[in-house]
This record gives C-alpha cells, structure tokens and sequence, in this order.
C-alpha cells in the first residue's frame, strides 16, 4: 500500500528533523494507540489551579500583617497575643495559621474589630522593631 | 580515649604535684606535667606544644609559683591556646600576685591544708567540666568583606533549625554588624542603655561594666517563637569596643577584660552546643582574644585575589598568637559566593582558580571544606521597610527561595560542628 503525494507530504513535515530509529519507536507507538490517547498525550499538561484564601478576612489579614517578617503561624501567634492583650481577655486560642486564626478570632470578635486588631498590631511592632538606620 | 591534663608546679609544691598527678591517674587522665623535658630553655615550642595540646592545665599556685617565669610562660601558653586552666592553691599568695589578676582564682581547688582525698576529688571534677559542653567557633579572615558575620548568622541559625543546635553568638567586631544583622536600632539602643553587650563585659571598671554574675543573663534571644526548641541568642556588640582596638587602653584593662572575656565564654559554653565568636577584620587585641578563646577557626573566603592573602595571613597572626602552627583539625576554609551569575565574564572562571589555588596548598588543601556556599540574594541584606519581631526571621533558612543557598548552609554548618567537634 503506498501513500499518495498528500500524505507523504504530512508525514515528511511531522518526521523533519528526526532520525530513522526514532521514527521507527514513532511509528510503533502510533500503531499500538488509539486516537484519543494519542490526542491526549499530545495536549499541553493542565495547569494547576492556584489554591486561594476563599476567607476575605484572611485575605485581609494577610496584607495587613505583611509588614512582618516570618511565617504566617507566627503572625497568627503575635495577633492573638495582642488582642488578648489590648483587650484584657484570656483567649483560649492556639492558631495554626492565619486562616485559622480568622475562624476562631470570629467565633468572639467582629471581622471589623479583628482587622483593626492587626493594624494596632503592626503599628506596635514598628513601634518597636520598626525604626530605620539613619545617618549624622 | 585518654584524655591529657598538663600539671604545671614549682619544685616547692612537688609532693602536692604527686598526689594530684595519681589522684587524675587513677581517673583515666594522661598526664603531663612540668618538668626538665619541657622546660627546656632553648626550645619554648616543646612547652607551647605540650601545654597546647592538653584538654585542660591545672596550676599549682604558690609563692614559688608566683615567681616563677617558667610557670608564667606556662600559664600564657594555656591561656593563648585557648585550654582552660584549673587552679589549685597550696599557699596563701600575695594580694597582688599575677595569678590572681590573670586567673580564676575564686572557683580554684583550696590545697592549703594539704592535698586530702576531697580536694583531689574536686580537682577531678573541675577538671571533667572545665570545657565545658559547648565548642567555640571563631568567624575569622585578615580580609574584610568576605561574609564572615553573614555566614555566621546564617549558618548557625541553620544548625538550630535544622538539626536544633544550642547556638550563642558574640559580636565582637566593633563594626557590630551582626548585631544589626538580627536587632533593629531601637533595640540596640535599649540593650545598649542597659549596657547588656560585650563593653559591659570587657569593661572592668564603671557604671557601664557588667558584673561577672550577670554574664549568664545579658544575652539577648534571637528565636522568640514559641516552639522553638533551643537557645539561639546573642551578646550584642557596641561600637564603643574602638576603645580596645585604639591604643586608649592600659595594659591592665586589657588584662582583666581578656579574664572576664574567658568567663563569659566559660559561661556560655555550658548551656550551648555552640558559641560562635563574630570576629573583626585586621589582628587586634579583639582578634587574640578570638584566636585564644575559640576551638575551632572557620575561615570565609571569597573567590577572589585578595582573599588569599587574607587567609595567609591569618595563618600567621594565629600562629603568632599561639606560639605553635595551626592544626589542619583546628581551622576550616569555607568558599563563600561561588556561581556568581553577576559577576564580569572577565575574570574567568574565579571559583574553580581560588579552589585549586587552596587545595593544592600543603596546609590549606585538607582545611577546605567540600561544601561551598552558592551566590544567593536571600544572604544580602537590603534596606527595607519590613520588620522582624523575632529576629531570627531576618535569616535566609526563613526567607523565601534560595533553596540552593539554604542546603548549603545546612550541609556546611554540620560539617563545621563536626569537624570543631573534640
């Protein structure tokens, strides 16, 4: 069976550039696949979907403790710590990040008072850890 | 294995010399003690050489011992080398005996009433705890700017948080970089109002010097998380240690802040696995007290020209210190920024020149350390508006990327405490 000229141009245009051994491992992998695998593997791979903070107070809370280096499990520590603090309230609160942190501050403050919480908490910390070298 | 003691007496003290000599014996010590074959007036190297390679001196202090030279000499060899020395009086001294202004005498063995079974037993035991647990490493190089404080900051903080390392820095470069590496200047200013830094320490006299019963309490935490599982603190520098690099301070200053420098480090090393000594550049009175406190010297070396002749010499100002050459064992070479993509294409290929140029080196070659530390941007410290309430953020381990970089500081910090390791 012979290909007409058509053909025989399509399979010159796929197979430029590749050598006679790896056309052969070509030609075999085409033949034992159907057309829906070989379709398959020919698209590009599916990127991933970023998994985002669903939880706007989170969010929130994410940028606003930005100015804080660390891990976001420490922020969620120093958060708890000075609205216990500044609110003279004993939290039984062990966040293990700041989503979380969000989910149980929730359950006793507003999202409003939780946000302000952590502005008075980076103004606190730059009070104290924030100040820039300066020259004479 | 035995461990060696070196015992230096005057003939007058020879019987309590005896008793203390069996007394370690008959706990597994090898000793070595003072005597014609070391003393020899025409080699001073045997002396340094056997009072240097002891694990611990103990000294017999007497009037005799008081004015010997020979037991000076002893003394200062101990005291260069870094050994640490236990003293054993057997006669009441004169108040203003050089022992007493050089030695720690109120943590001494009292011998007085003659060499009984629980004084032994005590000089046993200081002797056992007198190193301490901790090892004392020296961040060191002549050259300047090869990343001696950011190294030291950065590879020990991934000791601790990689293998939970005990880690105590000193910052003992005038400069204090590393001091303002980990703390904000508000911070240093408060630390530096209490006077909780290493002036407060050297400093022997004055409202600014701290009493040598607070040297345990004057460091500064540098992991404030909660669930950080080892010390990791600092003894903050300060500028004001100019004073000891210029000549504005006697000699007798000099010698009671080298005491009170060794019972900081004493002090420190019982609670760390390490205490890591951030050294100034150039040989100074701050760069001996370093090279005869530490255990083990780690070079940083850029790949670069000068740095070469930074690390020659270097092993010249220690050996000077000293009194001996260095110990292949005691002393490593870490190659710092290599596979620097921004560096010119016109200086070839630097790394693998500064490599060969120390492994080939007969003295060198076995302190090169097989790990280098990649070019990275989370080991440059930038000007930012960000802020760390636990200082130990500030570190690359903590920081984003530089994952190459973060691997290398783990691989080389383990192999420097294994190596400082007795």
């Amino acid at each position: 069976m012979t290909l007409d000229a058509a053909q025989a141009r399509l399979l010159r245009a796929a197979a430029r550039g590749r050598s006679r051994p790896e056309l052969k491992r070509l030609f075999a992998a085409i033949r034992a696949h159907n057309d829906a695998s070989l379709l398959a593997a020919l698209a590009p791979p599916r990127e991933r979907s970023i998994k985002r903070k669903t939880d706007p107070l989170a969010r929130d809370l994410e940028r606003i403790l930005k100015p804080i280096m660390g891990p976001a499990s420490e922020k969620a520590e120093l958060l708890v710590e000075h609205i216990a603090k500044s609110r003279r309230r004993k939290l039984a609160i062990e966040p293990r990040g700041l989503a979380d942190a969000a989910r149980q501050l929730r359950a006793k403050f507003s999202d409003d008072e939780i946000r302000e919480s952590a502005r008075g908490l980076v103004t606190h910390l730059a009070s104290l850890h924030g100040d820039r070298e300066t020259v004479v | 294995m035995t461990i060696a003691a070196y015992l230096a007496f005057e003939p007058a003290d020879a019987d309590a010399a005896r008793a203390v000599r069996a007394e370690l014996e008959r706990n597994g010590w090898a000793v070595a003690a003072s005597g014609p074959d070391i003393r020899v007036q025409d080699n001073p190297g045997l002396l340094t050489q056997a009072v240097g390679s002891a694990a611990v001196v103990i000294v017999l202090a007497s009037p005799a011992a008081q004015e010997s030279a020979w037991l000076q000499r002893e003394v200062a060899a101990a005291l260069n080398n870094g050994r640490p020395v236990v003293v054993a009086q057997t006669a009441d001294l004169q108040p203003e005996s050089w022992i007493y202004a050089t030695l720690d005498t109120a943590s001494g063995v009292d011998l007085r009433q003659g060499a009984q079974a629980e004084a032994l037993a005590q000089i046993t035991e200081r002797a056992r705890t007198a190193g301490g647990r901790g090892r004392v490493i020296a961040m060191l190089n002549i050259k300047g700017g090869v990343g001696k404080t950011v190294l030291a900051a950065n590879l020990f903080a991934a000791a601790h948080l990689a293998d939970k390392r005990s880690i105590s820095f000193i910052d003992l470069d005038p400069q204090h970089n590393l001091t303002q590496y980990f703390l904000s200047p508000g911070e240093r200013s408060r630390i530096r109002d209490r006077n909780h830094t290493i002036y407060g320490v050297l400093n022997p006299r004055g409202q600014t010097s701290v009493q040598r019963s607070d040297f345990g309490a004057i460091s500064i935490p540098l992991n404030r998380a909660r669930r950080a599982k080892a010390a990791f603190d600092l003894i903050a520098g300060d500028e004001r240690l100019f004073e000891f690099t210029l000549d504005t301070r006697s000699d007798r200053d000099k010698a009671e802040a080298f005491t009170r420098f060794r019972a900081l480090i004493a002090v420190l090393r019982q609670r760390s696995d390490a205490v890591v000594i951030d050294a100034n550049p150039c040989a100074t009175f701050l760069t001996r007290l370093a090279i005869t406190t530490a255990d083990h010297i780690v070079a940083p070396v850029r790949p670069e020209k000068y740095s070469l002749s930074g690390l020659n010499m270097l092993e010249h100002v220690v050996r000077e210190v000293r009194g001996r050459p260095l110990r292949p064992s005691e002393f490593s070479v870490l190659l710092n920024g290599v596979k620097d993509r921004t560096r010119s294409s016109e200086t070839g290929d630097a790394d693998a020149i500064t490599r060969a140029e120390i492994s080939n080196a007969p003295f060198f070659g076995s302190a090169l350390l097989p790990v280098e530390i990649p070019y990275s941007a989370v080991l440059k410290s930038a000007p930012t508006d960000r802020f760390a309430a636990n200082p130990i953020n500030v570190t690359a381990m903590m920081r984003v990327g530089g994952r190459p970089a973060k691997e290398a500081l783990t691989r080389a910090a383990a192999a420097i405490l294994q190596r400082a390791a007795p």
